[in-house]
């Protein structure tokens, strides 16, 4: 990496071997991971001692928006040019990376993931999952003004500009939809790219759950009036 | 004097010992306090008033009334906690983020300097 390019993980209670090989795929692409523990029962610098990682850790779990931004902050004091926010639980692929930040290059200040620029890559989620994006879809849009074909996906790609400009209140899952409207309020320039997701068992388990989605759009529409 | 209204006013100086207690060095808080039990208090020894407000606010009974505004008490009541909590929240999440970027740490060995 010739520019300083970080790779922010939020982890709350991951099962060591899922996260071992999420984190194993970046090292060997050279990439630097910043691992933020949100809490987890077993501490992660205890799990991943002997891999070379940035580890910071939450006394107490504050939701994967809280992570996002404390490791943003960090990655600012590290005086980050590129970062990216990438899952633990493996559905996200360490080769696509380069492709973001290619694309940061090209002029945008984010990159976010999309899981329907391609056949392909939408043909593989489960068709709940897939109703239930339509729908978020909408929610994002009415709420930030920003239409894009894909919702909650937590790969995207920051660069130095976009880095200082965002910061996130939201704590738990409602940050990706408040993301959009700061990335609009601070004119930042967005483009989506196509991304494959590996949906495994256990990255299903992790994931959002379809009761939740109310719970999102409650603490959105709590913010708008607070 | 009936049973209740001692039952009554018992309870609201008991509540407004609690609630001054509670509100130390804020004046304007423990004003409103006060402010709220003197009226709870008087309308309980001479209910006739709360009628007499019902009547000119064109609602049926006092108690009616008393219901209605006890409505939007406890609406803005809980509005404002919620507010509250958000403020509480917010600090914890920046103390718990002071905390992790503090206590941050390299683990293992760096394989390659930039």
């Amino acid at each position: 990496m010739s520019n300083k390019t970080y790779i922010i993980i939020p982890c709350y209670n991951e099962v060591e071997s899922v996260l071992r090989q999420t984190v194993q795929e970046l090292l060997d692409l050279r990439y630097e991971p910043i691992m933020v523990d949100d809490g987890s029962q077993i501490p992660l610098r205890e799990m991943l001692s002997d891999m070379p990682l940035h580890i910071l850790r939450h006394p107490i779990n504050l939701g994967q928006g809280a992570a996002l931004q404390t490791g943003m902050e960090y990655a600012k004091r590290l005086g980050a040019e590129h970062v990216l926010h990438f899952d633990a639980d493996g559905q996200h692929r360490a080769e696509d990376i380069e492709r973001f930040i290619t694309t940061l290059d090209e002029g945008y200040d984010v990159v976010l993931g999309s899981r329907f620029l391609r056949h392909e890559d939408s043909g593989s989620l489960p068709t709940r999952k897939r109703l239930l994006l339509q729908a978020a879809r909408l929610v994002n849009l009415i709420f930030t003004g920003v239409w894009l074909t894909d919702a909650h996906n937590g790969f995207r790609a920051l660069n130095r500009k976009a880095l200082h400009a965002i910061d996130l209140q939201e704590n738990r899952m409602a940050h990706a939809t408040e993301i959009l409207s700061q990335i609009r309020h601070a004119k930042l320039k967005i483009k989506e790219i196509p991304t494959l997701i590996n949906y495994s068992e256990y990255s299903l388990r992790k994931g959002q759950k379809i009761s939740n989605s109310l719970n999102i759009i409650l603490d959105l529409i709590l913010r708008k009036l607070l | 004097m009936t049973r209740m209204q001692i039952i009554l006013i018992a309870g609201f100086l008991f509540a407004t010992l609690l609630c001054l207690l509670a509100s130390k060095n804020r004046i304007l808080t423990r004003l409103f306090f006060l402010a709220q039990f003197l009226l709870a208090i008087v309308l309980t020894l001479w209910p006739q008033l709360s009628q007499k407000a019902a009547d000119f606010l064109g609602v049926g009974r006092g108690t009616d009334l008393i219901l209605y505004l006890l409505v939007v008490y406890v609406y803005i009541g809980s509005v404002l906690l919620l507010g509250k909590f958000r403020q509480q929240e917010r600090q914890i999440t920046e103390l718990g983020r002071q905390m992790a970027l503090e206590l941050a740490q390299r683990t293992g060995k760096k394989e390659h300097e930039d």
